[in-house]
């Protein structure tokens, strides 16, 4: 609020001038030096954790040794950007990331919002509750669990989908072995973790909607299936395609943990993405500039990605993230 | 309104509550921290693999502190995955002094020791009473480029074989089996004839684990007269899957797999579910140490009191009795650079090691507390099977930090072992008139060094796809081209290259 009044009570007396104008940049700094003050935290997060550690980054130009150092490390320009291209498996390993970042896009993206318009129907507060808390919860377990409970439950010696399958007398399922059960059962394990979660932002956009609108609509004749469609939906357009956007800034990135618990020698053809890739190719088997480099690459698309989503966003009239 | 500040000032006290809990003990840890550090000992710390349940108890640990006026810092690492911790360890640089290195490993850091990461400690054993009496042949064959950088761990060279249930053989009838077929057919009737003769099919032939190596593929691919890796013919160096003999082996644990006489998840299948499931009976067959058997059985027999095992070691393959061998050394304790600073603070480690050999010392490591853990009659040791367990929970897991053992002669001879850890111990010995070496052992090959990680997923991938039907032997084929391409065929090249001019 300072910040708004501020100019306003000030840009008349100054006539415009490169010097006048530092001075009165150091004015208005000084008048709201407690608001930077507390910025100031967050401003050396950012620089500490996320602009500092980018200066690794320069190891994907080298043959990086560990023991020689970044400063000892000899010098190969683009050398481990053009095996990347050349490599075979780099193909496959891309494929993979693509594939399970579409299958999060368009298969996981509207869950929760489907999950958040139905809690927002239920009547009775006790019950809504109930229910939003239930599908909380497996926001909380960490993937290590959510994995071991799928793998206790589809094992082949044992597991109760297996007994349940060879009770109904079809045959058993090798879930976990089979490369074509991999997908599923990825997408499957994201949405139980992360549905229920993701309703929270949504229905809070939710609460917001004026109820006067409803009333209208219901004057109207509008049944239920219309308020959502012509109200609800709408209304909350802005939320889904901000958080569209910061989905796909996290292309590529979809959670180390939980691939590298899925992956076994028999599904890696279809499980290997970049993310487990760095981690095998750069801490097993120490190819530390390769990996960076592979790394530095996912981060570029990403933020091309992000770039072209928001300019889209911008055209058809939303507002984009930045 | 008013619920919620009442909610917010009880939420307030917890945190306060919390927080002089958390500080209390803060004060507390650093009294005894204090304590700690008011001896003035020099400070060592180890990373070594843990093989066993739970790390050695503190008492026993506290008595090798005085003894050997060290205070250490043991990081047990459990085995199933050390490799990474260690490479982890190897590659941010943050190694303790001292770490264990696996034989089995050992490739991976020879690039580090190359650019001296650690001391070369060939000059330094001549100093100390124990390590200058190290065997210089296993000291030569654990060196890199000639240097010695290593103190060795011995095992015996192959302790591999069958552990099987023998009230299961007794009930059905069957004799130990003497070839692979016989094997074959044991495994059947142990999982179509209802060998623990509850009524119900619920029993599996075999028990294996992700593991290609310390599952069963490794020990029965030998027995089929599979190579130990490589194969030295006339000048040509050939690797294990490029023979008939693997091709067999995986036919042979193909056939396991489509009968169902072995666990259907077994690349899943990690170690501890592995001996869960023999222990609960559910299968009856193990290949792997048969020196396990003793706690096998201890397990087993506490919710089974029927169970009852077998030991075999001789099983007959097309060539005769086989088994593939570790090397002289099982593994190396190598001496970070960066952690132990000056010459002096090496002698202080190598100083430990020295003193480690001692007779107190190393009956101690290896038998534990007189009285409390064993007994002894005319100087000789005598193991209760009583305190077996308490020595598994106690001492046992120190027997990962003994170097050079089993020629160590100040260690105590044992007069009387448990009745079935003294079987084992016999087999493993006869093993060693039919052990399959690895002939690259001496070879070095800089791409294998580099790249042998990545290779030999390549290869144990295919062997799982071939087992599980997902290939045939052509795809099977096309994997070993495409490791041939993606360094294999250099790394050939390499150990011929070495062959020819040694």
């Amino acid at each position: 609020m300072q910040e708004a009044t501020a100019p306003s009570s000030v840009t008349p007396k100054i006539p415009p001038g490169r010097r006048m104008k530092t001075g009165h940049l150091r004015k208005r700094l000084w008048r709201n030096k407690w608001l930077y003050l507390m910025l100031l935290p967050g401003v050396l997060y950012f620089i500490i954790f996320k602009y500092f550690p980018m200066y690794g980054l320069i190891i994907s130009f080298q043959d990086y040794k560990p023991y020689d150092g970044i400063t000892g490390s000899e010098w190969v320009g683009l050398e481990h950007f053009r095996r990347l291209f050349t490599e075979p498996d780099f193909m496959v390993i891309l494929k993979n990331t693509v594939i399970l970042f579409a299958l999060n896009l368009f298969i996981y993206f509207p869950v929760p919002i489907i999950l958040a318009l139905m809690l927002n129907e239920l009547r009775g507060h006790f019950f809504k509750r109930l229910f939003q808390t239930f599908v909380y919860l497996p926001h909380f377990m960490s993937w290590v669990i959510i994995v071991s409970i799928t793998y206790v439950m589809v094992t082949m010696d044992g597991g109760i989908i297996n007994e349940l399958l060879v009770y109904f007398g079809l045959e058993k399922i090798n879930f976990l072995l089979n490369p074509d059960w991999f997908r599923p059962m990825y997408i499957l394990q994201v949405i139980w973790r992360e549905a229920g979660w993701g309703t929270i932002i949504y229905l809070a956009g939710m609460a917001a909607i004026d109820p006067g609108l409803y009333e209208a609509a219901r004057m109207d004749g509008a049944g239920r299936m219309r308020q959502v469609w012509h109200i609800t939906l709408p209304s909350i357009r802005g939320v889904i395609i901000t958080l569209f956007i910061l989905k796909i800034g996290h292309v590529l990135d979809l959670g180390f943990e939980h691939v590298y618990l899925l992956l076994n020698s028999m599904n890696r053809q279809v499980a290997e993405i970049i993310d487990t890739y760095v981690y095998t190719a750069g801490l097993r088997q120490g190819q530390y500039s390769y990996s960076t480099a592979i790394g530095f690459f996912k981060s570029v698309i990403g933020l091309i990605l992000v770039m072209l989503v928001n300019k889209l966003s911008k055209k058809i009239g939303e507002e984009g993230v930045y | 309104m008013l619920s919620t500040k009442k909610g917010i000032r009880g939420l307030s006290v917890f945190i306060l509550l919390l927080i002089a809990v958390s500080l209390l003990s803060d004060c507390i840890n650093r009294e005894t921290k204090l304590k700690a550090t008011s001896e003035d000992r020099p400070f060592l710390s180890i990373l070594a693999p843990l093989h066993f349940p739970q790390p050695p108890s503190k008492e026993i640990v506290a008595e090798i502190e005085e003894k050997t006026d060290v205070r250490l810092d043991l990081r047990w690492v459990p085995e199933g995955v050390y490799t990474d911790k260690m490479m982890t360890g190897l590659t941010t640089n943050s190694l303790a002094k001292v770490s264990f290195v696996k034989f089995s490993d050992y490739h991976l850091v020879k690039n580090a020791i190359r650019l001296d990461v650690f001391w070369e400690i060939g000059p330094y054993l001549a100093e100390f009473p124990n390590l200058s009496q190290l065997n210089p042949e296993i000291l030569d064959q654990a060196a890199v480029d000639g240097k010695i950088y290593g103190l060795y761990t011995e095992r015996p060279s192959s302790r591999q074989g069958l552990i099987l249930r023998k009230d299961w053989l007794d009930r059905l009838g069957l004799e130990e089996p003497q070839t692979l077929e016989e094997l074959y057919e044991v495994l059947r009737q142990f999982t179509y004839d209802d060998p623990d003769g509850n009524g119900k099919q619920d029993t599996l032939g075999i028990v294996d684990r992700n593991d290609l190596v310390y599952g069963i593929f490794k020990t029965l691919s030998s027995y089929f007269g599979t190579p130990n890796n490589w194969k030295i013919e006339e000048d040509r160096v050939i690797p294990e899957f490029m023979t008939d003999e693997y091709m067999n082996t995986m036919k042979y644990v193909k056939r396991l797999y489509d009968e169902k006489l072995i666990n259907l998840d077994f690349p899943l299948t990690s170690k501890e579910v592995q001996r869960d499931r023999f222990i609960r009976g559910e299968a009856g067959v193990l290949i792997g140490s048969m020196t396990d058997v003793q706690r096998l059985s201890i397990e087993a027999r506490a919710m089974n009191p029927d169970a009852d095992f077998a030991l075999v070691n001789r099983i007959k393959g097309p060539y005769g009795y086989k088994v593939w061998s570790i090397p002289n050394f099982n593994g190396l304790y190598l001496f970070s650079k960066k952690m132990i600073p000056t010459e002096q603070d090496l002698r202080v480690a190598l100083g430990f090691f020295d003193r480690t050999m001692d007779k107190d010392v190393a009956n101690l490591m290896m038998y534990g507390l007189e009285g409390r853990h064993y007994k002894t009659e005319n100087g000789k040791v005598i193991l209760p099977e009583e305190t077996s367990q308490l020595r598994v929970n106690e001492v046992n897991p120190l027997y990962s930090l003994m170097i050079a053992d089993i020629s160590n002669p100040n260690l105590m001879d044992v007069e009387q072992k448990e009745h079935l850890t003294q079987i084992a111990e016999q087999l493993s010995k006869d093993n060693e008139a039919f052990l399959v070496d690895d002939p690259t052992v001496r070879l070095s090959s800089p791409t294998y060094d580099e790249k042998s990680a990545e290779l030999s997923t390549i290869i144990s991938d295919a062997t799982y796809h071939y087992i599980l039907g997902r290939i045939d032997a052509e795809g099977f084929q096309q994997e070993i081209e495409r490791w041939k391409q993606s360094g294999g065929q250099a790394v050939i090249q390499e150990f011929e290259e070495a062959l020819s001019h040694p």
